[in-house]
Order: structure tokens, then C-alpha cells, then sequence
């Protein structure tokens, strides 16, 4: 064999080990730093005795006391002092803590709830929202994984049938637990939403409304079966839509109680 | 013997390094798939969020609909014919609804698989938020009107023909219209002189209409007596649009029967001459022939919904459910 021939084989075998073992490091990482979130999990269940006794259907007459899962945000705030809440949508993998920076508004698009750089990122809010959900509109964050993780189950909000199965979603915080209900899963424009309407005024949070019960596409639902006006507490859920940069997917969920 | 020795190693040697290669390309593939996903995470200004396109699947070109997916049926082509009635013209909030309007909106889906063609009415009352555009075709306001409406803001037939197809468009969940076809009412008579009259058996009883209209009479309408039968109604009885719609849908169907069997260059080029002054189309002709020749379904589909008397005038209004599974079932594919 000629050493020119050796050379080239040896360093195509070698780039070919790199890339392979690129790619098995990128997975286990992400892997990795998605453990946290099983970990705080644990230490939600532990520190409040079993929460998978706590009923977790979506129907709400027939649980008229909301299901309390009091989560010790003391333990939770010793791992990260970010995190001010968590969010779960009952028979759904949405179950995390929801984190907000003080300074850094996109930290936790690109850093795990203990600070690790790279994917899943966090479920997280940006500081226009207060702390407390008493705006007209928090908007929560979070990615679109492939594998389902974070928010890369919401798009199965696309189907009426599902949509009607799990409209609840909980919301804790060191106050008590807050109870939303969805009334509308839209594929929404990129637009960021804070700056396109001004929520602080009424016509501003109508035409925010207006925005969502006019969009009309097969992969949007809208149910008009709760009230929702200019004076309700509302929660959006925002991901992203692979294969659509200008689009983004909304849950918008109105405060019952 | 010794030259047929160094082949062999040169041989595997070569595979060796094509399987190499292989790899490489493979895992430089996802590489920079996995490396795109992290970088396109980027931070523009104040956008934070708005910007980012993640390890996300996507919905590719599917739908989710009662636990199953699907997808549009990409072959279809269809055609929006609009019938235009040029009539008054009116003001909304000092904006003038200056076009005429589409009295008569018919969608033709042809379906080269099946090498057929299907009609889907849409009724001129139903309430959409209808798009105000001013003299200068620029946008004013949205507000509630019936769908008819939607054309006479424009200044231009072509521009009347492409908003009402965007808003058609818009209230079928994004069923895209590929082409529009217009015509102002004057333009009935000539067209259907020029076919040479349209028969039809009357299926009720319209002598309120003409006294020759009487339930079961078969009649070949010359062009005069067919604007009367698809033109006329009384407005003051609500609902009188739904009758005008089933005499329109019947005379529509027997009128692309017709069509269809004095199928003829000769004939085409005729029509096509006798409704140029009154008509706007961006068809193109192999779809023309492809209407002229495909079997045309006997089922009329309707956007479902109800009449109901509004404050001033009657007003549709649409079953979304019902609308939302008809057009999973008539213009998508389950997907396997």
C-alpha cells in the first residue's frame, strides 16, 4: 500500500471516530442535563408525600377541592433562587419547575434549571411578568424536544380530542396552587408578543384576544365554552414549530381558580 | 500471478476507504445537524424568544385529528368560481363597498386521481371578519360582515378575486384556491346563449320567480330566463338566499353537464368569447379542459351552518366542528 493511500484512509477513519463520538456526546449530554429534572421531580414527591395519589383528572367538578400540591419551594429555591413556581399539566410529561432571571431575559431559553449550558434548557419566564401571575398574560417558555421532554408534547394540543382531555394545567407557587383552563392551542406568528401588544391597556389585551379566537388553521383549536375578556388572567405556553421558523405554537389557558 | 496479488489489497483497501467515507459523510451529517440546532438558538435584541428554532419535529404537512394524523391531498386543484353582482354600492364606516359583491361562490375541486370534479357552495351570508380596504386598496379595519362583502373592497376585479379567495381560504382551515374565476351576473345571459340554452327539470315550485318555473317542468333556459332563475329573490323573507343557493348549485351543475357534453374546441372558444367582457380568470387551459372533462359528483357539499335574521339583513353562520371534519374528509389523507 502506498503511504499516501495509508495516510488518507487512516485520517478519513479518524474523522469518522470524531463525528461518531461527537454524536454519542451529544446525546448522552442532553441526556445528562435533562436528569435534573427527574431529580427535582423526586424531591417535589418526597418533600410532599405521594404526589401520584393527589387526583390529577382534568375534570374539575368532580374534584372541588383543588388537588394541593404543595410543593417546598424552600428545597426547590436552595438548588436554584430562580426558581419561583412549577407547572404541571395532570396526565401530561409537563411537570417542572418554572425559573425567571433577574437580569439575563434569555438565560434559561439556553441553560438547564442548575445552570448547564446547551438543551433542554428550562421552563422559564422573562422579568416583564411579575413573579406572582397576577399579569394579564405570563408567558412561560420552554423547548419544542424532539423526544417529548420540556414543551415538545404540547403539539399534540393540535387534536380537538386531546385538547378536550387535558385542558387543566396547575400552576404552584409559594402562595397556593393556581387552576387554568385551556381555550385555545394556535399556531401563532414568531411576533414577540410584549412588544407587539401593549398589555397594560384594554385595547391592547383585546386585540391580543382577538389575535387568538380569529386564527384559523387546521392545527389550531379554539373552544368558546369558558369566558375570557380583557380582565381575566391568562397563561400562554410557548414553544416553537420545527420546520417553521416564523411560526410559533401557543396554549393560551384562562385563571379559574 | 504477482499483478493479480496487488489488486486484491488495492481492492479491499478501496472499500475500506469508501465505507470510511461513508461514515464520515453520515456522522458529519448529524453533526452539523445537532451543531445547527444548538447555534440556531441565537438572541436577537429584545426578541428573545421569538427567534429560536429548536430540536423540535415539527408538524411536517400534518394535521392531528381525533388521535390520527393526515395530510392535505396536494393533487387537488381548486377553483373558486365567483359570481359578481355589480348592483348598489354601499358605505361601511365611510369606506365605500365600491366592487359589487359575490353573490354566488362555488369552490371546484378537481381530482386528477379520480379524474373527478366536485362542487362546495359557500353562502354569501356567512359572517367572517371581512378585511376594509379604502379607494387606494389600502387596509382600513376588520369588522363583521357577511362573506359577499369581502370582494366589493377591492378596485379591481383581479384584486376583488384575490381577497375574496384568501378570505374563502381562510374560512376552509387554509384549503388553498389555486385559481378564480369571476363573472359579473350581465355576463349569465350572453354565456349561456352561447352554450345554447341549459336544461333543467324544476325541482320546486318557483312561478314566484317566472310563472314557467312550476315544480317539474322541463325547461331549456335561454340566458334571459336563466339569470332570472339563478338572480332573483325576495329579500324580505329570511332565508330567501338558501332558495336562490339551491336553484344556483342546480343550475350550476346542469350547466357544466351541458358543458361537458358539447364538449368542443368550437364551443369552448365561444363561451370563452361571449363572457370575456364580463370575466376575470386566472384558469389555465389544461385545467379548463380537465373541468370540461372530468365526471362531476352528484353530492354538492355546503359549508355547514344555519341562517339566522341579523339586525339588518340574515346571517350565516358556520358549524366549525362540522366544517373542520368535512374538510379533513373531503381534502385530506390519513397518513400512515
Amino acid at each position: 500500500m502506498s503511504k499516501k493511500r495509508l495516510t488518507a484512509l487512516l485520517v478519513c477513519i479518524a474523522v469518522a471516530i470524531a463525528g461518531l463520538g461527537y454524536l454519542i456526546y451529544y446525546y448522552a449530554d442532553l441526556n445528562n442535563k435533562s436528569k435534573i429534572y427527574n431529580t427535582l421531580r423526586q424531591v417535589v414527591e418526597s418533600e410532599t408525600g405521594s404526589r401520584q395519589s393527589q387526583p390529577s383528572s382534568g375534570d374539575l367538578s368532580s374534584s372541588p377541592f383543588a388537588p394541593a400540591v404543595s410543593v417546598d419551594f424552600a428545597a426547590l429555591q436552595k438548588k436554584n433562587r430562580d426558581i419561583y413556581a412549577w407547572i404541571k399539566i395532570p396526565d401530561t410529561v409537563v411537570d417542572y419547575p418554572v425559573a425567571q432571571s433577574a437580569t439575563d431575559q434569555s438565560y434559561y431559553l439556553n441553560h438547564t434549571i442548575e445552570g448547564k449550558s446547551g438543551y433542554p434548557g428550562s421552563i422559564y419566564t422573562e422579568n416583564f411578568n411579575k413573579k406572582d401571575f397576577s399579569d394579564f398574560n405570563t408567558i412561560i417558555y420552554g423547548h419544542d424536544m424532539k423526544n417529548g421532554s420540556m414543551f415538545g408534547s404540547l403539539n399534540k394540543y393540535r387534536d380537538a380530542s386531546y385538547l378536550n382531555k387535558h385542558r387543566e394545567i396547575l400552576i404552584e407557587t409559594p402562595s397556593g396552587e393556581r387552576i387554568y383552563k385551556i381555550f385555545a392551542a394556535v399556531v401563532y406568528s414568531n411576533a414577540y408578543l410584549p412588544q407587539k401588544f401593549d398589555f397594560s391597556v384594554e385595547s391592547g389585551r383585546k386585540a391580543f384576544l382577538d389575535s387568538i379566537f380569529d386564527n384559523r388553521d387546521m392545527n389550531s383549536q379554539i373552544l368558546k365554552d369558558i369566558s375570557v375578556g380583557t380582565d381575566s388572567k391568562i397563561l400562554t405556553l410557548s414553544t416553537c414549530v420545527g420546520g417553521q421558523p416564523n411560526n410559533r405554537y401557543l396554549i393560551e389557558a384562562v385563571y379559574t381558580g | 500471478m504477482n499483478r493479480y496479488k496487488e489488486k486484491h489489497p488495492k481492492r479491499i483497501i478501496g472499500i475500506v476507504a469508501a465505507v470510511a467515507v461513508g461514515i464520515v459523510v453520515i456522522c458529519a451529517y448529524f453533526a452539523v445537524r445537532a451543531e445547527n440546532r444548538n447555534s440556531t438558538v441565537q438572541i436577537t435584541g429584545n426578541l428573545p424568544s421569538g427567534s429560536l428554532a429548536v430540536d423540535s419535529e415539527g408538524f411536517g404537512n400534518t394535521i392531528l385529528y381525533n388521535g390520527k394524523k393526515y395530510q392535505y391531498k396536494t393533487n387537488l386543484k381548486n377553483i373558486l368560481f365567483l359570481g359578481i353582482d355589480k348592483g348598489e354600492s354601499t358605505v361601511v364606516k365611510e369606506i365605500a363597498a365600491r366592487n359589487g359583491r359575490s353573490d354566488v361562490m362555488i369552490l371546484f375541486t378537481l381530482d386528477p386521481a379520480a379524474k373527478t370534479s366536485r362542487m362546495l357552495e359557500i353562502s354569501r351570508d356567512t359572517m367572517m371578519d371581512i378585511d376594509v380596504y379604502d379607494a387606494n386598496d389600502s387596509f382600513q379595519f376588520s369588522g363583521k360582515m357577511q362573506l359577499t362583502m369581502q370582494y366589493a373592497f377591492s378596485s379591481s376585479a383581479r384584486r376583488g378575486c384575490w381577497l375574496a379567495a384568501k378570505k374563502i381560504s381562510e374560512l376552509l382551515y387554509g384549503v388553498p384556491v389555486d385559481a378564480t374565476v369571476s363573472l359579473t351576473m350581465d355576463g349569465i345571459a350572453p354565456v349561456v346563449d352561447a352554450l345554447g340554452g341549459v336544461k333543467i327539470t324544476v325541482p320546486e315550485d318557483y312561478t314566484s320567480v317566472s310563472p314557467e318555473f312550476r315544480k317539474g317542468a322541463v325547461l331549456t333556459l335561454d340566458g334571459k330566463q336563466a339569470f332570472q332563475y339563478v338572480h332573483y329573490r325576495d329579500i324580505s323573507v329570511t332565508g330567501s338566499n338558501d332558495t336562490r343557493m339551491e336553484r344556483q348549485m342546480q343550475f350550476a351543475k346542469a350547466f357544466c353537464r351541458e358543458m361537458s357534453q358539447k364538449n368542443s374546441s368550437a364551443v369552448i372558444q365561444k363561451l370563452q368569447k361571449a363572457a370575456k367582457p364580463y370575466l376575470q380568470s386566472d384558469l389555465d387551459a389544461e385545467s379548463i379542459q380537465k373541468l370540461v372533462q372530468y365526471q362531476l359528483d352528484d353530492e354538492v357539499l355546503k359549508v355547514p351552518g344555519k341562517t339566522q335574521q341579523g339586525a339588518s339583513h340574515d346571517e350565516y353562520d358556520v358549524d366549525d366542528d362540522a366544517l373542520r371534519r368535512m374538510v379533513v374528509e373531503k381534502f385530506y389523507v390519513p397518513v400512515k
